[in-house]
């Protein structure tokens, strides 16, 4: 009987609490705002020379813009004076540059930009999928794989807000700021003061409202839009028992619901924008009215040429347009900070397995393991899932290895694939400690079949190619007969080049299997751990194929794992594995343990 | 790494893995190129139907904010003309403040109800995408889309999507204000001087032909930049559930590279898009240069002679520049709707596929269906007016009333199948061929072949995934096509060969199939299926979260589980492919004893190739050649 306490059912079995997903490293702190803000501005840093090109070109459109609207009213007004039209031909030619200027220089600055932010989202996925690498298995099991890749696709395209709007545009509507107050305050020092007022209120002070604005439920948004990514997922791969339970429908609503959450959420982030927006033109407005309105006492005293009245609320509005995308920019901020954490926490999930600092060579020659009372402990459990295990498995010896389900066999695979860690004792590579050996220079020598047999949605051929590039047709041909394959693949209308189906889906069980078990042979391990070959498969394909693969693993060190008695009359040895314990059996044909 | 040859579709498809033969998969739902691209945004705005409203409130909304620049610019130019030609001070231009200061509010005023319509619409418009897509995955059931790669729909419907604030908040509002803004500022410059509103329409009847330009040649541009995005995302979720596959045999770095390549390869697709959107934008910009600067001049002669007083120049060339910025705008604001257009695109195509291996055409269950999911039918009874596609789901045939399934009060069912043949689209042999076989109510059928045999084929052709070429299932002597399909399911339990263990606790993983399940029918599940002592080890026992795909679990230990869940779901039916795969002889012993005796009095399908397992059946059917059906043979001890 199970002890644990029983719940009432809920028939509602809430959708929410299933599709929650698990935390990646849960007991990690978060990282802070402004961590994660340098973590950002120094991922452009190796692209600075582009950047700082975009940015002198952005403050060379800008101050063009504010020269084209100054020296066109000037213009206007010198002319309303009937002055002769000769006396004009400079500014109007400065007008036509101007012109040119503006339009030539953002043309440049947007693609410069933009070309830089993309090589920045570029090296944000790579690196995403370089920090899940070491990872897996071990580290991940427990995430949506769904959730995984809106990190790694959504997050990473939403951070483009970071880089086009917000991290440039600061520094380009810096300078031109400045340069645009030195220009005001030439004119009538008061309309100088009015516009840093109106470009600090509406570049800095209404942009941090925004940003505070759209800190709320920036979090929740994040992980709502992830979630909904991650059920879909698996409204797609569990389609099938969803809709044979008749439950889909209910999923569906689930993720509608989400959806209208996230829309909700949304409808509210609009608002706030729509608020700063406005704050945002209110501010650009009021400063040209303002500094119209200090200039007219000095047109009045004289201080100023009435003719360079109309330059100062022009200016101001030019000017101001510049920072009037940076509250809507920095509204999303926030779920900028949100998607790069989630990026982050990924680079922050501490690896199962640390590689060494130094790495030994492994000596040339037919490889033997070994292992020496080693153990295993999952972190999750505070049993040793194998303890005092001692393994000989030296070059040309076949060892099988049966034991109840649960008993530790995949796990003593894994430990010698070096996807987890040693927990005590110690491992041996060809007399190498696997503490000194790099993971993938381990996994060169032992290549293992996995019970769960995954497969890429992708044809036969590039599939078995994934152990082998260059392999030849001829070559996957003999891994294939291998795995009594063969015939089925010639009976195919497009042979190798038969697509399997995402993940395998469009092939039987049996021969997913065996698809694997052909690919790892191609790869030519020295060393083949064998788990469950034959779970899969009708006895006579069985046999046959344990045959073939005894011929073609002559010479190679083999662990084989069964629950099949059959699978092992070719073994040199039995080993039985009980409760995290592994016992020798002398010779098969002895009295066995069960 | 070289590509030793390069495969057929390569050109198209499989650009994805030069290094690493990790492709893309099929592209088989590609529509021909032409159905795209230039329908494109014609069958968006249909789909905006409910943003529509929408659409036309930032179109209102968008000649109220020009109006209020306009008169932003006379009220301006005016002042600067009295202070500087009539020598007024602050005080008699109080009242020109005063309206200058009532335009500013009032456009700040409307860009924010802009700003929230806009919202709106966008939202309307992704939910309506959302929910007829997942309506039409549980509407023409799993296998429509079985050929289609997870993470490139994923994306699609969810963040490709999200895209469309992009369109309908920013593009579409701009573009709409393209056309408005013109019209509003050329209308008030024709009554200040009409050589200048000559001069802009001049220069404006050009902005057509950048329209057309756009919206063409961009609109291509959008699709494929999309697929990149798809074709990333169905390419990384393939990659990240296979990592340790691909770990396994020293490729997830190259991987790496591959990943490099393609986001590689995006970026260039999106700079090309983006050097379009931007050279169109440079070239409206510079005719907004050319003709303010035309302005300028003509205003310039004309206040020379005396022709036009200096406050209407001063608006005009105010005004101006605003005539060309929206256009600017909607061009630079391109890339942001790119994506947008692409996916919505993309789930419009997908929404057209016909299902590939037909549902029967009416599913008799509709009604029952659209009942307890309330908030998708009525779009999906009410598509879009031209119907030539198949995929369409109006009613095609109208059937009989769906038979009510069993007799009142029984607790198993017979089922038949008569001269059943199948074979699986782009396969020569058939899965299965004129099969005979009868399971009697409440008995015990072994299903026994060897791989490849069509054992799993059988098990969906029961559960209605697919249908027979030829032949006919019977249940109770009913014709399966005929009943409901939904309230056959609910007759009929069934473990896949591949279980799904989702992520979320143990209890919640066995409830998915038996929503009602109490305690103790779960224990009872648990303990047929030997799967107790594999809750007992778990931590928090059935409250334990186990992660996608059970990844805490051993394979036996998931196995039983999975049985557990489907023993635990009351059903008259029971298919069970695989039940004791990856079990040892002697946990199996156990389970098939269990097993049997807790399926005592139901019909039981199993697929296996476990002796043990067989041994218990009443009746043994073998497939392949040659295919026959046997009773159990006499107990040998
Ligand atoms: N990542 C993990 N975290 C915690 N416990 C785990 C993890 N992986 C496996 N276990 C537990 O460790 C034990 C051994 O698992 P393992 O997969 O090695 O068994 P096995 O011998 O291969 O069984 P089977 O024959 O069913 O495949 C099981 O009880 C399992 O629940
Ligand atoms: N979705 C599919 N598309 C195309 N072919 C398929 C699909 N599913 C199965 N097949 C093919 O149909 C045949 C029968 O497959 P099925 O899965 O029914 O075999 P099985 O008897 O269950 O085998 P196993 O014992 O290996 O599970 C196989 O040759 C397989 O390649
Ligand atoms: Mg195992
Ligand atoms: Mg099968």
């Amino acid at each position: 009987m199970v002890d644990s306490p029983m719940k009432e059912p809920d028939p509602s079995a809430s959708w929410d609490s299933i599709t929650a997903g698990l935390d990646l490293n849960p007991t990690a702190k978060e990282l802070t705002t402004p961590a994660i803000l340098v973590r950002l501005t120094r991922l452009a840093a190796p692209l600075s020379r582009q950047s700082c090109a975009a940015v002198a070109l952005g403050a060379g459109a800008s101050l063009c813009a504010i020269g084209l609207a100054s020296t066109s009213a000037w213009l206007l007004d010198r002319a309303s004076q009937h002055p002769a039209v000769l006396s004009l031909t400079a500014v109007i030619g400065a007008v036509q540059l101007f012109a040119l200027g503006r339009a030539g220089l953002r043309y440049a600055e947007r693609l410069t930009s933009h070309d830089r932010a993309m090589r920045v989202l570029s090296k944000l996925r790579v690196l995403s999928f370089e920090a899940l690498e070491p990872l897996s298995p071990g580290a991940l099991g427990g995430a949506r794989s769904g959730d995984l890749l809106a990190r790694c696709v959504a997050d990473v395209d939403i951070l483009q807000n970071f880089y086009l709007r917000v991290l440039e545009p600061i520094a380009v509507s810096t300078i031109a700021s400045v340069l645009a107050i030195a220009l005001a305050w030439f004119f009538v020092p008061w309309a100088g003061l009015i516009l840093a007022a109106g470009l600090v209120s509406g570049g800095l002070l209404i942009p941090f409202l925004a940003s505070q604005l759209g800190a709320s439920k920036a979090k929740e948004l994040a992980h709502s839009s992830a979630r909904l990514v991650a059920d879909v997922v698996d409204i797609l791969q569990g389609a099938f028992e969803l809709a044979a339970w008749g439950r889909a429908g209910e999923l569906n609503d689930h993720v509608l619901h989400l959806d209208a959450k996230v829309a909700s959420l949304e409808k509210a982030r609009a608002r706030r924008r729509g608020l700063v927006e406005a704050l945002g033109l209110a501010a650009n407005g009021g400063t040209a009215l303002g500094m119209l309105a200090v200039a007219i006492p000095y047109v009045q005293g004289a201080h100023l040429p009435g003719v360079d009245l109309a330059i100062l609320p022009v200016l101001g509005l030019a000017a101001m347009d510049m920072v009037s995308n940076l509250p809507s920019a920095l509204l999303e901020l926030q779920r900028d900070i949100q998607a790069a954490r989630r990026l982050f926490e990924l680079e922050r999930v501490p690896p199962p397995v640390k590689e060494p600092d130094r790495q030994l060579v492994i000596p040339l020659g037919a490889p033997d393991v070994s292992l020496q009372n080693a153990a295993v402990r999952y972190p999750s459990s505070t049993r040793q899932v194998l303890s005092g295990i001692d393994l000989e498995l030296p070059a040309g010896e076949r060892v099988a290895i049966m034991g109840r389900s649960g008993s530790g066999k995949t796990s003593l695979v894994h430990l010698l694939l070096r996807f987890w860690p040693l927990y005590g004792g110690s491992a041996y590579l060809s007399g190498t400690a696997f503490d000194d050996l790099r993971g993938d220079d381990i996994r060169r020598l032992i290549g293992a079949l996995d019970q769960r047999a995954y497969l890429f949605s992708a044809s036969i051929a590039e599939n078995l190619r994934v152990a082998k590039p260059d392999a030849t047709d001829e070559e996957l041909t003999t891994a294939l007969s291998v795995a009594q394959l063969e015939q089925w693949v010639g009976a195919l209308p497009a042979g190798l080049a038969t697509y399997v189906g995402e993940r395998g889906a469009e092939v039987s069980g049996g021969e997913r299997q065996r698809l694997a078990l052909a690919r790892i042979l191609l790869g030519g391990f020295p060393v083949l751990l064998l788990d469950e070959p034959t779970a899969s498969l009708d006895s006579a394909t069985a046999d046959a194929l344990i045959d073939d693969l005894v011929n073609a693993t002559q010479g190679k060190a083999v662990l084989l794992v069964t629950h099949r008695r059959a699978d092992i009359r070719e073994a040199d040895r039995l080993m039985h594995l009980k409760e995290g314990m592994l016992y020798s059996t002398e010779r098969v044909a002895q009295n066995l343990p069960w | 790494m070289s590509t030793p040859k390069a495969d057929p579709q390569s050109s198209r498809g499989s650009t994805l893995d030069r290094d690493n033969h990790l492709p893309t998969g099929k592209t088989a739902s590609q529509p021909p190129q032409s159905s795209r691209g230039s329908t494109l945004d014609r069958r968006l705005l249909r789909e905006a139907a409910p943003a529509r409203l929408a659409v036309l409130a930032a179109g209102a909304i968008g000649a109220g904010q020009t109006a209020f620049l306009v008169v932003q610019a006379v009220t301006l130019a005016s002042i600067v003309t009295k202070v500087f030609l009539g020598n007024r001070g602050l005080l008699a231009t109080g009242g020109d403040f005063m309206t200058l200061g009532i335009a500013v509010v009032g456009r700040a005023l409307l860009a924010q109800l802009g700003e929230v319509q806009a919202q709106d619409g966008s939202s309307k418009v992704k939910s309506s995408l959302r929910r007829r897509l997942l309506g039409a995955i549980t509407e023409r059931g799993p296998v429509w889309l079985a050929g289609e790669r997870t993470g490139q729909i994923a994306v699609t419907a969810t963040h490709g999507l999200d895209g469309l604030d992009g369109y309908f908040a920013r593009y579409l509002p701009q573009l709409i204000l393209a056309v408005v803004a013109p019209a509003v500022i050329v209308a008030w410059v024709i009554t200040a001087d009409w050589l200048s509103a000559l001069i802009l329409c001049v220069t404006l009847g050009l902005i057509p032909v950048f329209m057309f330009l756009l919206g063409q040649e961009a609109r291509s541009r959008m699709d494929r930049q999309w697929e990149r995005v798809e074709r990333l995302s169905g390419h990384f979720l393939d990659v990240v559930q296979g990592l340790p596959t691909l770990r396994l045999f020293g490729r997830a770095k190259a991987q790496a590279r591959t990943i490099a390549r393609i986001t590689d390869e995006l970026r260039e697709e999106t700079m090309q898009t983006l050097r379009y959107a931007f050279l169109s934008s440079l070239v409206l910009e510079l005719l907004a240069s050319l003709s303010t600067a035309l302005v300028a001049l003509v205003l310039g002669l004309k206040l020379i002679s005396g022709q036009i007083s200096l406050a209407p120049a001063l608006a005009i060339l105010l005004l101006t520049p605003e005539v060309y910025l929206p256009l600017r705008r909607a061009s630079s604001q391109f890339h942001s709707a790119a994506e947008g257009v692409g996916a919505s695109g993309r789930i419009l195509d997908l929404l057209e596929l016909p299902g590939h291996i037909a549902q029967p055409p009416l599913e008799p269950d509709r009604q029952a269906i659209s009942i307890d999911a309330a908030p998708f039918p009525p779009h999906i009874a009410e598509m879009s007016p031209d119907e030539s596609s198949p995929s369409r789901l109006k009613p095609q045939l109208v059937l009989p009333e769906p038979a009510e399934l069993g007799r009142a009060g029984t607790s198993s069912v017979s089922l038949h199948m008569e001269h059943v043949s199948f074979t699986w689209p782009g396969r020569q042999k058939p899965a299965l061929s004129e099969l005979d076989l009868s399971v009697e109510a409440g008995s015990h059928l072994a299903i026994v072949g060897p791989s490849g045999s069509g054992k799993s084929t059988l098990g969906l052709l029961v559960l209605g995934f697919v249908q027979p070429d030829a032949g006919q299932l019977l249940v109770d002597g009913e014709r399966l096509v005929t009943i409901a399909i939904k309230s056959w399911r609910e007759q009929v339990s069934w473990l896949p060969q591949e279980p799904t263990i989702f992520s979320a606790s143990v209890a919640e993983n066995l409830r998915l199939a038996a929503p009602k399940a109490g305690g103790e029918e779960i224990a009872a599940a648990l303990d047929a299926a030997g799967a107790t002592e594999v809750v007992n080890a778990l931590p928090n026992g059935l409250d334990t979260v186990l992660g996608e795909g059970g990844w805490r679990l051993s394979a036996g230990q998931r196995q039983r589980l999975a049985l557990a869940r489907a023993l635990l779901r009351p059903a008259k039916l029971y298919v069970l492919d695989e039940p004791t795969e990856h079990l040892d002889a002697e946990t199996e012993q156990e389970v098939a004893s269990s097993l049997w005796s807790y399926l005592a009095g139901r019909t039981v399908l199993v697929m296996t190739h476990r002796p043990i397992l067989v041994q218990g059946a009443d009746c043994t059917f073998e497939l392949g050649n040659p295919q026959m059906q046997m009773p159990r043979e006499p107990a040998d001890g």
